[in-house]
C-alpha cells in the first residue's frame, strides 16, 4: 500500500527531516534555523508525466539545527529523482563546499515495515561544524503519474520566511486543491498553452512539538492536489465523486479473486449445509489463515497498489494489507458471503475528507455483509477478532470498492462500553509499613487487542516495562515479585495479566492509627497525564475507555477500620468516575468505574477537559484508616 | 529504520565469521524440536535459534562461508528479526545452494520462493521471509558463500534471541596458522593453549567451538561499549607458510605503530618551519610550559574544526588554511604545535569506552583503535588531550577517552602504553531549601553545582538550547523526572570555569508538595533525588561503567509553618559498601529539618560480579531519596481536652 502513500509521503520530505524533535517559541534566533525560502514548481505536462522541482535555503544556527542539514530524499520508478545539488555557504557569505548527485548514501530495499519495495532513500548531508550557516540545494523529480502528486506543506517546525509552490499546466488541465490552514488561494496567470498558479506563504509561525496529537497531517497548513483525471498503470482514475473512483479503484481488485484447489477444499470444510452459520464460517477462516498466512509487505510497482491474486497469497504464506483482504474476500465470497473491499487512511497521520474525493488511502479491510449487517475485519491484526477493526482503523471514512460504486462509508465507532480494563487488586499491609499487591488485569474491545498487541510486537520480557508505562495503570511504585500472562489462543478471549508485588512505605502510622492510601492504580492513562495547558493540537485519546476496577484491602489483624470514605459519583460531557465503598467481612471492597467518552479532544475543549481530570484527581485523594482493636 | 539497520549490521558480523556444518541433517526435525518451549531462563523468548552452525572453510585461493541455522518461533509478529532475513554479501561473491523453509506445525513444509536484493551503499543484501510462519513453527535455511577477498572476522554466539546451540568450525589449509581470541566466553570453554591454533590433522578441522544456551545481549545502562561483551571468537591469520616459505602476518605492536605513524603521520610532523612559526605566534608572551599547552589546545580546539570526511584535507597546511581536520588531524597538528614548543607530546591511538571497549593487547588488530590522541609530558606532568572533542576542557580527555591503554605512534619506537589521567572532582552538589505552606504548597529554592566531568552533559544542552528556562525544564522533567506538579519562578545557569563547576539555580512553586492525613502532614525533601536506581534487572553480564568516579551531595533545609512541629525526622544512615559508601544525616528543631546527604563511588568501573552490591547500593539511595519526614501542628494549651 506503500505507493497510495506516495504523495503524501513523496512531499512531505523536508518535513519529515524537520519533524523529529525541534520545536520553539517565536522569537527570531531562538530557533535551531530558519527556513528562508522554499520554492516548489510542478511543471505537468499531461496526467502522466511531470517536472517537480524543489529549491530550498535554511540558516542553520546550532548543532540541534544540524537535522535540517540532512537531506533524506525519496527515489522510485514512478517519482524518479533526476537531479540534486546543495552548497554550504558560511557566516562570510563564502561557498565552503558543494554536493552533486551522487554525494550521498543510498539506501535501497529498506523501507520501514514493508519488507522489500523499489523505493530508494539518499541521504544528503550538507552540515558545518561552524554555526551560522546556511544550505541551498535544489532537486529535481521526474514523476510518472500525478497519483502521486506532491502536496505542500508550507509550516515547518522552524520559521519559514518564504514558501511557494507553483503549478505549470497545460491549459484547460483540471485538478482539485485542498486546502488546510491559513493559506491563501493561488494568483492565476494564462496563455494560450500553460497555466500557472503560484500559492505563496510568508513569515509562517513555526509548528510546536507536543505528543498524542490527532491526526497530525491535518494540524498544519496544507494543500493538497489531485487531476481531475489520471491514469496510472493503465487504468484511468476520475476524482469526480467517491463514487466514480470506487469504480475506477475496482479495477485494481476485480481480477484478483481467483482461487485455487485448495482455498476450496478449507471453504468446503467450513460450509457443512444447514450447520455453519455465516459467522462460524468467517471465524472459521480467520483461525486457519491467521496461523498460516503472515503480514509481510513486499511493494514493487503497481504491487503497491493492486493486490496479489488470491490463491498465489496463499500458495506464497504471506501478503500485505491489500494481498490479505482479496485472500479473505475471495473466499467468503466462495462461501456466498457477500465481502467487499475498503481503501482506508489508517489513524495516526491524516484522514479522509469526504468532502474531497481522492485516493490518498495506506491501508485496506474488508467487511461482509451478514443479515443485512456488517462485519468488519482487518486480517493485517492477526490478533484481532473478526468483526472488531483495530483502533486505528475505527469510526473513519474508507472507500468500498465496487463494480456498482461502492462510495465512501464510516467504520464503526466504539464506546466506553466496548473498551474496558478489568483490574481487581488485592491489598495486604505488611509488618514495615509496605502493602502486599496482587493486581490481575484483563480487557475488552480496544484496550484487549491494546495489551496483545504489545505483547505480541514487543514479547512478554517486557511486560514490567508495559505494566509501568502502558494504559493498565498498575503504580509505579509496585516492584514486582513475579509477573505472567495468560494467554488464550482464541482471538475473542482476553489475555490475562498477574502481577504481584510490593509497594514500599505506602502504609503510614499516625496518632495510633493506620492509613492506607487509595492510590495504588491509576486511573488516568499516560497520555492524559502530560502537560494540556499551553497545547495547540487536539489530543488523541485513541478510542473511548473505562476501568472497571474492584480493590480487595484486607483488614490489617488486629485492627479495625474506621468509617469508610463517602461514595464519589462525578461525570460531565468527557466521562466521570463513581468509587463505592463497603465492608465484607475482614475485607473492604472498593469498586471504582471511570469512563472517558471521546476518542480526542479538541483545542477549544482543552480548558474543559482538563477541569474534568482535575475533578477526577480530586476524587481519589482519600484513605482509608483503621484504630486499633 | 534504525532497528532495521541494527539488525543487518548484526546478521553481518555473523555471516562474515560463519561456521560448519557438522552432521546436522536440512530438513530432519526431531520431536525434541517440536516439543521445544521458550527457556526456563528466558520465558519471554518470541523466538530461539535452535542451531546456528558455521563452516569456514580457507584454502591458499578460496575462502567459503556455510551456514546452517534453525529457529523456532514462539511470537511470530515480534519474531521478524529471524523470519525476515538479509545476508549481506559483496561484488564478486557468490551464492551456492541457498536454500530456506517453514515447518508448520500441521506437517507443511513450505519452500521460500521469493528472493529480493537489497542495497546500503556498496553492500548489497539477499533477503527473504519465510512464508506460513505462525507461532509453533520451525524455519530453517543454510547456504554457502564463496567469498571473493578473504578477511579475517568473528563468529558471534551470541545473537539477538536466545541460542540454544551456536557451533563455529575453522577448517583450513595447515599451511595457515590463527591467533584466536575470545570475547565473553567462559574460560572453561576456550581451548588451553589455543592463542595460536595449528591443525594437527588434515582430518580435523582447525578449529571447533560450540556454545549452548546462550541469553541474547540486551541494552543494560552505564554499559560502555556493548559489542566488548557479546559472545564471540575471532580469528587472525598469523601465518602461511607456502611453496617458496613462510609468509607472517602477525606484526608486532611497535612495529605496526612504526607503519602507522610511517604511513599516515609523518607528512604532518615533518612540516616543521611553518609549524614552528604557527606555534610561535600562538605562543607569544608565553614561557610557562603548562600555559602553552593551554594556549595550543585552545588555538585547535576553538580555531580548528572537525571534518568526519577525510578526503578533504591534503596537508596540515590545509587543515590549518580551512580551519577544519579530522579528529586524527587536529591531534596531528597538536603535537606538531607543542612539539615546536620544545614540550614532548605523543600521539596515541585509543580505542573509546563506547565504540572498540577494552583493548585486546594480545590481539595485534588496529580495528581495536578509533582515536587518536595527543600525549603531553613535561617535567614530572603528564596527560592526554584531545582538541576535537567540543566540549573536552584542558587538560582532561573526553569522558569516552579515558581508557588504560593506547598504541603509542612513533617513527622507530612505537608501543603499547599505559596512562596516567589528571585527577578531578566530579559529581555534583545539590542545596534546597524548601518553605512549605499551610496548604501544603512549597516553594523550593534549588542550586546544582555540576563538577568536572558531571558538567559535560550540559554543554551541549548550553549550547543548543533555545533558553535556560526549557534547559532547566529539560532537566527537571526528563533527567530528573521530578514527579511533583511544579512551576518555575526563576532559573539561571552560570559557567564557573575557574572552579570547574556549573551552578544551576532554579526557583520552583510546587503544589501538593506535603499530603495532610488527619493533621500530619507528610512530606518528602528530595526533591531532586540522591538517586534513582537504575539497576533492576536480576542479573548482568556486562561490566558497569559509569565513566568516572564521582561524588554527589545534597544540603537540604526545609522550613514549615510556624505552628507546626517536625515530628518524624528521616533516619540516620551510614552505609559503606566496596563499590561506594552513602551517608545521610538528619537532625530537626521545631518546624525546621535538616538534611545532608553525601554518597560516591569508588571505582569507574565495575566488574558483572559486582552488580548485586551495586544494586543492593543503588536500591538504598533510591529509597533515602523518597522517605517522607512528618510533621503535626504544635498542641495548644486545653486544645481539644
Amino acid at each position: 500500500m506503500k505507493s497510495l502513500l506516495i504523495s503524501i509521503v513523496k512531499t512531505v520530505l523536508l518535513f519529515a527531516v524537520c519533524s523529529n524533535l525541534f520545536a520553539g517559541d517565536d522569537s527570531g534566533r531562538e530557533h535551531d534555523a530558519v527556513l528562508e525560502y522554499s520554492e516548489n514548481i510542478l511543471e505537468i505536462r499531461n496526467d502522466f508525466s511531470a517536472t517537480y522541482k524543489v529549491k530550498e535555503r535554511i540558516c542553520i544556527f546550532n548543532s540541534h539545527g544540524n537535522a535540517y542539514g540532512v537531506i533524506k530524499i525519496s527515489d522510485d520508478p514512478e517519482f524518479k529523482l533526476k537531479k540534486f545539488s546543495g552548497r554550504i555557504i558560511d557566516a562570510e557569505g563564502k561557498e565552503i563546499e558543494k554536493k552533486s548527485y551522487s554525494d550521498c548514501d543510498i539506501v535501497c530495499g529498506f523501507s520501514g515495515y514493508v519488507f522489500y519495495s523499489d523505493n530508494c532513500e539518499r541521504t544528503y548531508y550538507l552540515l558545518d561544524d561552524n554555526f551560522p550557516y546556511t544550505i541551498e540545494y535544489e532537486y529535481e523529480y521526474q514523476i510518472k503519474s500525478l497519483s502521486s502528486w506532491p502536496a505542500w506543506y508550507p509550516q515547518k517546525y522552524i520559521p519559514v520566511e518564504k514558501s511557494s509552490y507553483t503549478i505549470i499546466a497545460p491549459t484547460g488541465f483540471s485538478f482539485k486543491e485542498q486546502i488546510t490552514g491559513d493559506l491563501e488561494k493561488p494568483i492565476v496567470t494564462e496563455n494560450k498553452k500553460h497555466t500557472m498558479y503560484v500559492y505563496t506563504a510568508l513569515d509562517m509561525p513555526p509548528l510546536k512539538s507536543e505528543s498524542f496529537v490527532y491526526s497530525r497531517y491535518e494540524q498544519r497548513a496544507r494543500i493538497r492536489f489531485i487531476p481531475s483525471e489520471y491514469s496510472f498503470f493503465g487504468l484511468h482514475f476520475s476524482t469526480d465523486s467517491w463514487v466514480s473512483l470506487s469504480r475506477d479503484g475496482y479495477h485494481l481488485v476485480k481480477d484478483r479473486y481467483l482461487l485455487n484447489d485448495s482455498q476450496k477444499t478449507i471453504i468446503g470444510s467450513l460450509t457443512v449445509p444447514d450447520q455453519n452459520t455465516p459467522e462460524e464460517i468467517i471465524n472459521g477462516l480467520h483461525d486457519i489463515l491467521r496461523q498460516n498466512i503472515r503480514y509481510v509487505a513486499i511493494e514493487v510497482g503497481i504491487g503497491g497498489w493492486q493486490p496479489t491474486v488470491s490463491c498465489s497469497t496463499l500458495e506464497r504464506g504471506y501478503g500485505d494489507c491489500k494481498d490479505l483482504a482479496t485472500l479473505y474476500i475471495s473466499m467468503l465470497r466462495y462461501a456466498n458471503i457477500k465481502s467487499y473491499p475498503a481503501l482506508i487512511m489508517a489513524k495516526g497521520k491524516s484522514l479522509t475528507d469526504s468532502g474531497y474525493p481522492s485516493m490518498f488511502f495506506n491501508h485496506m479491510v474488508f467487511f461482509s455483509i451478514i443479515d443485512g449487517d456488517t462485519v468488519w475485519a482487518d486480517p493485517t491484526c492477526s490478533h484481532c477478532a473478526m468483526g472488531d477493526l483495530p483502533e486505528t482503523d475505527e469510526d473513519i471514512y474508507v472507500l468500498v470498492l465496487d463494480s456498482a460504486g461502492g462510495g465512501l462509508v464510516k467504520t464503526p465507532a466504539s464506546t466506553p462500553g466496548d473498551n474496558v480494563y478489568y483490574r481487581t487488586v488485592n491489598i495486604s499491609a505488611g509488618r514495615k509499613k509496605e502493602l502486599y499487591v496482587k493486581y490481575d488485569v484483563y480487557a475488552s474491545g480496544n484496550a484487549m487487542y491494546d495489551i496483545r498487541g504489545y505483547l505480541n510486537y514487543r514479547g512478554k520480557a517486557a511486560i514490567e516495562n508495559f505494566l509501568k508505562e502502558g494504559d493498565c495503570g498498575v503504580n509505579g511504585k509496585l516492584k514486582y515479585t513475579d509477573v505472567k500472562v495468560i494467554e488464550t489462543e482464541d482471538t475473542r478471549v482476553p489475555d490475562t495479566i498477574i502481577a504481584t508485588g510490593i509497594i514500599k512505605r505506602a502504609v503510614k502510622y499516625i496518632k495510633g492509627k493506620q492509613y492506607l492510601s487509595l492510590n495504588c492504580l491509576n486511573v488516568l492513562r499516560p497520555r492524559e497525564q502530560i502537560r494540556l495547558a499551553d497545547r495547540t493540537m487536539p489530543l488523541d485519546l485513541s478510542y473511548p475507555f473505562s476501568y472497571c476496577d474492584s480493590v480487595v484491602v484486607a483488614i490489617p489483624s488486629g485492627w479495625k477500620p474506621d468509617k469508610l470514605p463517602e461514595p464519589v459519583l462525578y461525570e460531565d460531557d468527557f466521562g466521570g468516575i463513581s468509587i463505592n465503598f463497603s465492608l465484607h467481612n475482614e475485607t473492604i471492597i472498593i469498586c471504582c468505574t471511570r469512563k472517558c467518552n471521546n476518542y480526542y479532544i479538541e483545542t477549544e475543549q482543552m480548558p474543559a477537559f482538563r477541569e474534568h481530570l482535575a475533578n477526577i484527581k480530586k476524587s481519589l485523594k482519600s484513605h482509608l484508616s483503621f484504630s486499633k482493636n | 529504520m534504525l532497528s532495521k539497520l541494527t539488525i543487518i549490521i548484526t546478521i553481518f558480523c555473523v555471516l562474515f565469521s560463519v561456521s560448519g556444518i557438522l552432521g546436522q541433517e536440512y530438513g530432519v526435525i526431531t520431536d525434541e524440536e517440536w516439543a521445544l518451549e521458550p527457556p526456563v531462563d528466558y520465558p519471554g523468548a518470541n523466538a530461539v535459534i535452535i542451531f546456528d552452525i558455521g563452516v569456514y572453510k580457507l584454502t591458499k585461493n578460496t575462502f567459503s562461508v556455510t551456514r546452517h541455522c534453525r529457529v523456532k518461533v514462539f511470537n511470530k509478529d515480534a519474531a521478524r528479526n529471524v523470519t525476515e532475513v538479509d545476508i549481506p554479501y559483496s561484488k564478486g561473491d557468490k551464492f551456492k545452494s541457498l536454500k530456506a523453509h517453514t515447518y508448520t506445525k500441521d506437517g507443511q513444509k513450505i519452500e521460500v520462493k521469493e528472493y529480493v536484493k537489497k542495497k546500503i551503499d556498496d553492500t548489497d543484501f539477499n533477503s527473504f521471509a519465510f512464508p506460513s510462519v505462525d507461532n509453533g513453527a520451525i524455519i530453517e535455511y543454510s547456504y554457502t558463500l564463496n567469498i571473493k577477498r578473504y578477511w579475517n572476522n568473528e563468529w558471534r554466539f551470541q545473537k539477538t534471541d536466545y541460542t540454544l546451540r551456536s557451533n563455529f568450525t575453522l577448517d583450513a589449509s595447515d599451511r595457515f596458522k590463527f591467533q584466536v581470541t575470545y570475547r565473553g566466553i567462559p574460560f572453561s570453554l576456550q581451548l588451553p593453549g589455543l592463542k595460536q591454533v595449528i591443525k594437527e590433522s588434515k582430518d580435523l578441522p582447525t578449529f571447533h567451538l560450540e556454545m549452548t544456551n546462550i541469553a541474547p545481549a540486551s541494552d543494560e545502562p552505564f554499559m560502555g561499549a556493548k559489542n566488548d561483551f557479546i559472545a564471540a571468537v575471532s580469528f587472525d591469520v598469523i601465518e602461511y607458510e607456502g611453496q617458496r616459505g613462510k609468509y607472517s602476518y602477525l606484526t608486532p605492536w611497535d612495529e605496526l605503530g612504526n607503519n602507522v605513524y610511517e604511513y599516515f603521520i609523518s607528512d604532518f610532523v615533518k612540516s616543521k618551519k611553518k609549524i614552528s612559526t604557527l606555534s610561535d605566534s600562538v605562543c607569544m608572551g608565553i614561557f610557562e610550559p603548562r600555559a602553552k599547552c593551554e594556549a595550543l589546545y585552545n588555538y585547535v580546539h576553538q580555531e580548528i574544526a572537525t571534518d568526519i570526511d577525510e578526503r578533504n584535507i591534503s596537508s596540515i597546511f590545509d587543515v590549518v588554511k580551512r580551519k577544519k581536520g579530522t579528529q586524527f588531524q587536529q591531534s596531528e597538528l597538536l603535537a606538531g604545535l607543542l612539539f615546536a614548543q620544545g614540550i614532548s607530546a605523543n600521539l596515541v591511538f585509543i580505542g573509546t569506552r563506547s565504540q572498540t571497549g577494552q583493548l585486546d593487547h594480545t590481539k595485534r588488530d588496529l580495528n581495536q583503535f578509533n582515536r587518536l590522541i595527543c600525549y603531553v609530558q613535561y617535567d614530572s606532568t603528564e596527560f592526554g588531550l584531545d582538541a576535537a572533542d567540543q566540549y573536552a576542557e584542558f587538560p582532561y580527555l573526553p569522558v569516552d577517552d579515558l581508557v588504560d591503554q593506547g598504541l603509542f605512534l612513533d617513527s622507530i619506537n612505537s608501543k603499547l602504553l599505559s596512562f596516567v589521567h589528571p585527577e578531578r572532582k566530579n559529581g555534583t552538589d545539590v542545596g534546597s531549601i524548601i518553605h512549605i505552606d499551610e496548604d501544603g504548597g512549597a516553594v523550593c529554592s534549588t542550586t546544582v553545582y555540576f563538577k568536572g566531568y558531571a558538567k559535560s552533559f550540559l554543554f551541549k544542552r548550553m549550547e543548543d538550547s533555545v533558553s535556560t528556562e526549557k534547559l532547566i525544564k529539560d532537566y527537571l522533567d526528563n533527567d530528573i523526572e521530578i514527579e511533583y506538579d511544579y512551576k518555575m519562578i526563576s532559573s539561571s545557569i552560570v559557567r564557573e570555569d575557574e572552579l570547574d563547576r556549573i551552578r544551576l539555580d532554579v526557583v520552583m512553586k510546587i503544589t501538593d508538595f506535603a499530603e495532610d492525613i488527619d493533621g500530619t502532614v507528610f512530606f518528602s525533601p528530595f526533591i531532586i533525588p540522591i538517586e534513582k536506581n537504575v539497576f533492576i534487572k536480576q542479573q548482568r553480564l556486562f561490566p558497569i561503567d559509569f565513566g568516572y568516579v564521582y561524588s554527589n551531595r545534597h544540603r537540604i533545609q526545609v522550613t514549615l509553618p510556624t505552628n507546626m512541629v517536625i515530628t518524624n525526622k528521616l533516619s540516620t544512615i551510614f552505609k559503606t559498601f566496596k563499590v561506594g559508601s552513602f551517608k545521610r544525616q538528619v537532625s530537626a528543631a521545631d518546624n525546621m529539618l535538616m538534611i545532608k546527604a553525601d554518597y560516591s563511588i569508588s571505582r569507574a568501573k565495575f566488574s558483572p560480579g559486582t552488580y548485586r552490591q551495586i544494586q543492593e547500593f543503588f536500591e538504598i539511595l533510591s529509597e533515602a531519596s523518597q522517605d517522607q519526614a512528618a510533621a503535626s501542628p504544635i498542641a495548644v494549651e486545653g486544645d481539644g481536652q
